[in-house]
């Protein structure tokens, strides 16, 4: 049970970087503040 | 920020759709370190401070290129899991004009400002990197494949500007997530026995 709840977060955080290293969007990790 | 709304709400829409995040557990993904790792490269060169020489630029450039490289072996490993075709288009459209413009997004003075982003560069010149971003300013006439770089723009209050390969890698997360959460026929059979008992 354990080591198959290890595994699914191991699959969500592989495919979360996957995405998110390939992508390029503008201001990466926020929405570039006020102003 | 708009890269990880993409990859809930297709965690989301898989859910809504009758898949359950314990089936990920059956996806059988190698390597996955070396995703992590590019990721951790690529945290550096973009919260980092923004060089001011054209030698700590070319230096974050080869950093962003060797994270794709990182990238490229994992998705050639899971060339088979569900989606990683278009997960590997939408990088490899990105690699292509990153690569083909000194190793940055290229964006232009006019996507920034419609995006409500120009307060980010204090002058929108050529070749000024955009903080928090993998992004450098060029002007459409001086990018080389601009048609693939960040040109989609969501106005405020969303700001934000994507690519085309941003685009794919969300139609990827999109169907790997679909996919993966759907249960197996033996998972199902099992679910079902657990419940008759």
């Amino acid at each position: 049970m354990k080591k198959a709840y290890l595994t699914v977060v191991y699959v969500v955080l592989t495919i979360a970087a996957m995405v998110i290293a390939s992508g390029a969007p503008l201001v990466f990790g926020g929405n570039g503040g006020g102003g | 920020m708009i890269l990880m709304a993409a990859l809930l709400l297709a965690m989301v829409a898989a859910w809504i759709r009758g898949g359950r995040l314990a089936a990920l557990a059956d996806v059988d993904l190698r390597w996955g370190w070396l995703a992590l790792l590019g990721l951790a490269l690529q945290l550096g060169v973009i919260y980092g401070p923004v060089p001011t020489t054209p030698d700590g630029q070319s230096a974050q450039a080869l950093l962003l290129m060797g994270s794709y490289g990182l990238l490229c072996v994992f998705a050639a490993l899971n060339r088979r899991s569900p989606g990683m075709p278009w997960l590997a288009a939408g990088m490899g459209l990105n690699l292509l004009v990153m690569a083909a413009n000194g190793g940055f997004m290229p964006v232009t003075p006019e996507v920034l400002e419609a995006a409500g982003l120009g307060h980010l560069v204090s002058a929108p010149l050529e070749g000024t990197r955009v903080p928090m971003s993998k992004d450098i300013v060029l002007a459409k006439e001086a990018t080389r494949l601009w048609w693939l770089g960040d040109l989609f723009v969501l106005r405020p209050p969303a700001r934000t500007a994507f690519s085309p390969g941003d685009v794919a890698l969300a139609l990827g997360a999109l169907i790997f997530f679909h996919q993966s959460m759907r249960p197996s026929p033996a998972n199902e059979r099992l679910m079902a026995a657990e419940t008759e008992n």
